[in-house]
C-alpha cells in the first residue's frame, strides 16, 4: 500500500486491489479518530453485522476493506432481496436478532421507529450535515432523526431514443395528454408491441401519478384513507386507460420475464424505473449501447410532475453491541467519497451535495433529471402502516386492470381497507397514546 | 406395580412435558391471541393491547381477501382430494395386477417424489410448469396442442399446481392401497367374476369393501393435508397470479410475518383448526357408518 | 408362446407412469449441469450440451460478482439441516421411544386418560401453535437459534403413538419373565425391549430425519439470520432473487434433495415398513 500526498488529499494505492482510493484528509483524519476509538474498544474483539439490500447491498463488500484496514472491525455484511426485506426486518426486530447497522427503505423509518428497532443519532454528529434537505427531512420520525440519508432515489422515464423518434418524438412528452399521444402511436405502428412497460405487482407508477395530485393520500392526521378523493381518481383512472389501450401489457414481473431483454427488444419503448437502472444498464451497456436510451421527467397531467420520494436510509439497532463501532460504519459509509464510489459501481445516487459535486453528476444528464425529479418529490406519510397500505392498494389496482372492479368502485374498495388497516391508528390516536 | 407405576411416569413425562409447554400452551395462546388486537403497535409496547372479543372473527368475515383464500383452499382440497386418492388408488390397481417382476424399481421411482424436498421439488416443477421453456408444454406441443400459461393464468394456476401436489404426493398412499389390496381375497374375486359381476361391481363389493378403512384413513389426512397447503404458493407463485393461489394458511403467514397482524393471523388458525376438526370428525362419523373404522 | 394383454398391458403402464414420475427429478439433475442460461430456450433441451459442475461451485464456494466476494451460503445451510436433523432425531427418539413403550407395556396411573389426550391432540394442526409459539420463544430469547428451530419438533405426539403401536407385540411374558429375574425396568427396556424394537427406532429415525430436513415454514419463521438457515429456507430465498437462473436454482434443488432421495433408497425398507404401520416382529 503506497501512500503519496496531493494537495490536502493523501491518495492510496491499494495493491490487492490494484485500485486507487483517494481521501480527503478530512476522511482520513475522521477514520484515524474512528481507529483509535476501535483500538481501545478492540479487547471486545466482535465485528459488526450489517443487512443490506438490493444491488447496493451485492456490491457492499467492496466499499469495507478501507474501513476494516482502518478500523480493525470486521464486518459481516448479509446481502438481502428487496423482496421480504420488510419482513426480514419485522421478524428480527420481534425476535431480538436484527443486525448492528442495517440498511432501510426510508419509508420504513416510522414502523420500525414505532417498535424501538433504532437507535437515536449520536448527539452533536456531523452525520446530517450537507446532505440534501429532502433527504434530511425523510429519515425524521417526529422530528428525531433515527437514521443517516444514504443513497437518493426517484422515479423517471427511461426511454429508447430510436422508438420515440420514430413516431415523431425528440424524447417522451411530460404532459399527459400529449404523452398518451405518443404512446397511441406507437401502438398503432407496431401492433405487437407496447409504449410502455407497467408492472401489474409495483407500486410505481400509481403511486407517482398519485403523488401529482393535490390531494394528500391519507386524510385525518393520516388516520383514514383519502383514495376516493377525486385527485387519486383521477391518477387510477388514467393509470387503467394505459392497460385498457394496450400502452402497457397487463403482466406481472415475474411474467415479463428479463426486463432488460425486453427493453432493447423493443417491446416496450418507455420504462418508468428508479436510479437502479442506471447501474443495471451500465452493466449491460455492451448490448444495450448508451446512445440507444436517455430519460426523462415522469409526465404529469399539466408537464412534469412529481413522483413519489424513495431512497434508502442506514440505521443502527437499539441493541446493537457497540454502537460506537456501528457509528463509525455509518460515518465511513455516508460519507461523501464513498458515496461517490457508490455511484460509480451501482449507480445509485448520493444525498450528499459534496459527492454530487466531486463526481460530476450535475454534468451527467441521466443524473440532473433525477436530480430535477428528486426535487419533484412527495414524501410519504409517516405512518407505520405505510408498507402495508402500498401493498393494499396495488393489489386492489391489479384486480381493477383484470376487470374486476370499475375505478370508482376500486377507490371506495382502496379506502375501505385502508380505513380498515388504520383502525388501530385512529384509536391509539383518539386515547392520546400517540401524536 | 409400583415400580413399574413410576418407570412409566419418568419415561412419558419428558414428552408429556414437552407437548404440554411446546404444543398445548401455544394452542390456547392461539385462542387467547385471536380475542386481541395483537399487532405492529403492540410489538411495540404490550399496553396497546387490547381485548377485542370476536373483534377478528367479525372483520375476517368482512375482510374479501379473507375469502378468496378460503375459496382456493376448497377449490385445492375439492379437486386435488380425489385426484389424489384417484391416482394412488388406480395405481395400486395396476400395480396389484402386474406381475412381480422389476416391481420393486418401479415402486421406489413411483414413491421418490413422496420422500423429495418439498421446496426442492417445487422449485424444480416451476420450471416444468413454465409458459415458454416449460416441460410440460413441450409435451403438449408433441401432441400438437397449444402451450398454456399454466403458472401466470389465474384460472389455470390452480390445476397447475395440484399436477405438482398429486406427483408429489400419490406415492404414500398408492403404497398403502397397494398393502390393502393385497388383502383382497383372489378367490372372491373370481368367484365374482364368474358369476357374469362386471368390473365395476365386482369393484364395489369385493375391492371396496376390503380396503375401505385405508381409504377412510387416507381422506381423513389428504383433507387435513389439502386444507394445509403453503409452501407450493409460497415457492412457486407467491400466492399469485392475483392472489389465485393464495391458501388460508399463506393468508395466515401474510397476516402474521408479513404485516404482524397476530391477533388477526390467530383466527384465522383457529378457524383453520376448528375445520379440519370438522372435517375430520365428519368423516369418522361417515367410516363408522360404512363399519370402516 | 401367447403372451397375453392381461399380463403385459399393466406391467407397461407401471413402467410408463414409473418413468413418467420420475422425469422431472432426472430433468433436475440434467438442468442443474447446463451452462448457464441454456436452459430457458425453447424447445427446452433435454440433454446439456457440455455437462459443467459450474452451478454448484457458484452455489457452494464464495464466487466473485461485480462487489468482490459473495456467497449464497448453500455450504453452511447444508452444515445446519444436517446438524439440525441429527439433533431432531436424537432428541425425538429419546422423548418418544420410552414413551411409547411406557404407553403399551407399563401400567401408570393416567395411562389412558394420557392416551386419549394424545390421541386428540394428534387432529391438531402445527400452524395453530406456530405464531403463540414464536412469542414465547422471543420472550425466552430463544428465536433464531437453534433451540428454537428445535423445540416444536419435540412435541413428539405423532412418534408416541407410532413407537406405542409397534410395541404392542412384544410379549408380556417376555418382560414379566426378566422382572421376575430381578431386572429393574430401565434393565428390561434396555436390554429386552430396544433390542427388539430396533426397526422401528431406526423407521423412527429415518422419518425424524427426513421431516426435520424438508421442515420449511417453522424454519422460514423462526430463523432471520442468513447463517443459520437451513437448505430449504436458503434455497427459497435464493429463489426469490434469482428467479431466472434455472440452472443454478435445479443445481440447489439437487443439493437440497439428493441427501434425503440417497437416505431413503438406502433405506427403503425401513420405510416402507414404517408407511405400512410396520411392527415388531416378536
Amino acid at each position: 500500500m503506497l501512500a503519496a500526498h496531493r494537495k490536502g488529499t493523501v491518495v492510496i494505492i491499494d495493491a490487492d486491489i490494484g485500485e486507487v482510493v483517494t481521501l480527503a484528509r478530512r476522511e482520513l483524519l475522521g477514520l484515524a479518530a474512528a481507529g483509535a476509538v476501535a483500538a481501545c474498544a478492540r479487547s471486545r474483539g466482535r465485528g459488526l453485522t450489517w443487512w443490506a439490500m438490493g444491488t447496493a447491498g451485492e456490491n457492499a463488500p467492496l466499499l469495507l476493506p478501507p474501513f476494516e484496514r482502518a478500523t480493525g472491525n470486521q464486518v459481516d455484511i448479509q446481502t438481502i432481496p428487496w423482496t421480504g426485506a420488510h419482513e426480514k426486518l419485522l421478524t428480527a426486530s420481534a425476535g431480538n436478532s436484527l443486525p448492528d447497522v442495517m440498511m432501510l427503505n426510508s419509508a420504513w423509518l416510522p414502523e420500525l421507529a414505532l417498535i424501538g428497532a433504532l437507535a437515536p443519532l449520536p448527539p452533536q454528529t456531523a452525520l446530517l450535515a450537507d446532505q440534501f434537505p429532502g433527504a434530511v427531512e425523510s429519515i425524521k420520525v417526529g422530528s428525531h432523526a433515527v437514521a443517516v440519508p444514504w443513497t437518493a432515489d426517484s422515479w423517471v422515464q427511461f426511454y429508447r431514443r430510436d422508438l420515440v423518434r420514430e413516431v415523431g418524438y425528440d424524447s417522451p412528452p411530460l404532459d399527459w395528454a400529449e404523452w398518451k399521444r405518443m404512446a397511441r402511436a406507437i401502438v398503432r405502428r407496431h401492433s405487437d408491441r407496447h409504449a410502455t412497460l407497467h408492472l401489474l405487482d409495483w407500486p410505481e407508477p400509481l403511486f407517482a401519478y398519485a403523488a401529482q395530485q393535490p390531494e394528500p393520500l391519507l386524510r385525518d392526521c393520516a388516520s383514514r384513507g383519502n383514495f376516493a378523493s377525486p385527485g387519486f381518481r383521477t391518477a387510477l383512472a388514467f393509470y387503467k386507460s394505459i392497460y385498457d389501450e394496450r400502452l402497457s401489457p397487463t403482466l406481472t414481473g415475474a411474467e415479463v420475464g428479463d426486463t432488460y431483454i425486453a427493453f432493447r427488444r423493443g417491446w416496450f419503448a418507455v420504462l418508468p424505473s428508479n436510479a437502479v437502472t442506471i447501474g443495471d444498464l451500465r452493466l449491460r451497456a455492451q448490448m444495450f449501447p448508451r446512445a440507444l436510451w436517455g430519460a426523462v421527467l415522469t409526465p404529469g397531467p399539466g408537464g412534469s410532475g412529481n413522483a413519489m420520494a424513495r431512497g434508502a436510509s442506514l440505521a443502527v439497532s437499539r441493541h446493537a453491541r457497540d454502537p460506537h463501532a456501528a457509528w463509525s460504519l455509518v460515518a465511513y459509509l455516508t460519507s461523501p467519497e464513498v458515496q461517490r464510489r457508490i455511484y460509480g459501481i451501482t449507480g445509485d445516487l448520493p444525498t450528499r451535495t459534496g459527492a454530487w459535486d466531486a463526481a460530476g453528476l450535475g454534468g451527467d444528464p441521466v443524473s440532473r433529471v433525477f436530480a430535477s425529479q428528486i426535487a419533484r418529490s412527495v414524501a410519504p406519510p409517516a405512518v407505520p402502516e405505510w408498507e402495508r397500505i402500498v401493498f393494499e392498494v396495488q393489489q386492489v389496482a391489479e384486480h381493477m386492470v383484470r376487470g374486476e372492479y370499475g375505478v370508482d368502485a376500486a377507490t371506495r374498495e382502496m379506502d375501505r381497507r385502508i380505513d380498515r388497516i388504520l383502525e388501530k391508528r385512529r384509536s391509539l390516536l383518539d386515547r392520546g397514546r400517540i401524536a | 406395580m409400583n415400580r413399574q407405576a413410576r418407570a412409566g411416569l419418568v419415561f412419558t413425562a419428558p414428552v408429556l412435558l414437552a407437548t404440554i409447554l411446546l404444543l398445548v400452551l401455544p394452542t390456547a395462546g392461539a385462542l387467547l391471541l385471536s380475542v386481541t388486537d395483537f399487532d405492529i403497535y403492540a410489538l411495540a409496547d404490550l399496553a396497546n393491547l387490547r381485548f377485542i372479543g370476536a373483534g377478528n372473527y367479525a372483520e375476517l368475515f368482512h375482510t374479501p381477501s379473507f375469502w378468496r383464500a378460503v375459496g382456493n383452499t376448497l377449490l385445492f382440497a375439492g379437486l386435488g382430494v380425489p385426484a389424489a386418492i384417484g391416482t394412488s388408488l388406480l395405481t395400486a390397481m395396476v400395480i396389484n395386477a402386474a406381475t412381480v417382476r422389476w416391481k420393486s424399481l418401479w415402486r421406489l421411482l413411483l414413491f421418490a417424489p413422496y420422500v423429495t424436498t418439498l421446496v426442492a421439488t417445487a422449485l424444480v416443477w416451476r420450471y416444468v410448469l413454465d409458459t415458454r421453456s416449460g416441460l410440460l408444454n413441450y409435451a403438449l406441443s408433441g401432441f400438437g396442442l397449444a402451450p398454456v400459461a399454466w403458472l401466470e393464468n389465474p384460472r389455470t394456476s390452480v390445476p397447475a399446481t395440484l399436477i405438482f401436489i398429486v406427483w408429489k404426493a400419490f406415492g404414500y398412499n398408492m403404497l398403502v392401497f397397494t398393502a390393502a389390496l393385497s388383502t383382497v381375497s383372489t378367490e372372491l374375486q373370481e368367484a365374482a367374476r364368474l358369476d357374469g359381476a362386471g368390473a365395476w361391481a365386482r369393484f364395489r363389493h369385493v375391492t371396496l369393501p376390503a380396503i375401505g378403512p385405508a381409504l377412510l384413513l387416507a381422506a381423513v389426512l389428504s383433507v387435513a393435508n389439502f386444507l394445509q397447503i403453503f409452501t407450493e404458493p409460497y415457492v412457486m407463485t407467491h400466492g399469485g397470479p392475483a392472489q389465485s393461489t393464495e391458501t388460508v394458511l399463506y393468508f395466515m403467514f401474510d397476516q402474521g410475518f408479513t404485516w404482524w397482524n397476530l391477533g388477526m393471523a390467530s383466527a384465522v388458525a383457529v378457524i383453520l383448526f376448528v375445520a379440519i376438526f370438522a372435517l375430520t370428525a365428519a368423516q369418522a362419523r361417515l367410516g363408522r357408518r360404512y363399519e370402516w373404522l | 408362446m401367447a403372451v397375453k394383454l392381461r399380463t403385459v398391458a399393466p406391467n407397461l403402464a407401471i413402467a410408463l407412469v414409473a418413468l413418467l414420475t420420475a422425469a422431472p427429478l432426472v430433468w433436475m439433475v440434467l438442468v442443474s449441469l447446463m451452462p448457464k442460461g441454456t436452459a430457458t430456450s425453447f424447445p427446452p433441451p433435454l440433454w446439456p450440451d457440455h455437462a459443467t459442475l459450474a452451478n454448484y461451485r457458484e452455489l457452494l464456494f464464495p464466487h466473485q460478482s461485480l462487489g468482490g466476494a459473495t456467497s449464497y451460503k448453500v455450504f453452511p445451510a447444508l452444515l445446519n439441516s444436517l446438524a439440525l436433523a441429527v439433533l431432531a432425531t436424537l432428541l425425538g427418539l429419546g422423548l418418544t421411544v420410552p414413551a411409547g413403550y411406557a404407553f403399551a407395556k407399563l401400567r401408570f396411573t393416567g395411562r389412558a386418560r394420557a392416551l386419549q389426550a394424545l390421541l386428540a391432540l394428534a387432529v391438531v394442526p402445527a400452524q395453530v401453535a406456530m405464531l403463540p409459539l414464536f412469542l414465547m420463544l422471543k420472550w425466552a430469547g430463544l428465536v433464531n437459534s437453534y433451540a428454537g428451530v428445535l423445540a416444536p419438533g419435540l412435541a413428539g405426539v405423532y412418534g408416541v403413538l407410532f413407537v406405542r403401536q409397534a410395541t404392542l407385540a412384544i410379549p408380556d411374558e417376555m418382560l414379566d419373565a426378566a422382572r421376575i429375574d430381578g431386572a429393574s425396568e430401565w434393565r428390561v427396556f434396555t436390554r429386552i425391549v430396544l433390542p427388539l424394537m430396533q426397526p422401528v427406532v431406526v423407521t423412527l429415525a429415518l422419518f425424524t430425519f427426513l421431516a426435520s430436513w424438508s421442515d420449511f415454514l417453522w424454519p422460514l419463521i423462526a430463523i432471520t439470520d442468513q447463517r443459520l438457515y437451513t437448505l430449504p429456507v436458503a434455497l427459497a430465498a435464493i429463489s426469490r432473487e434469482h428467479a431466472q437462473d434455472t440452472e443454478l436454482m435445479m443445481a440447489g434443488a439437487v443439493i437440497t434433495t439428493a441427501p434425503v432421495l440417497l437416505l431413503f433408497v438406502a433405506m427403503q425398507r425401513y420405510y416402507f415398513t414404517g408407511v405400512l404401520g410396520g411392527g415388531v416382529k416378536g
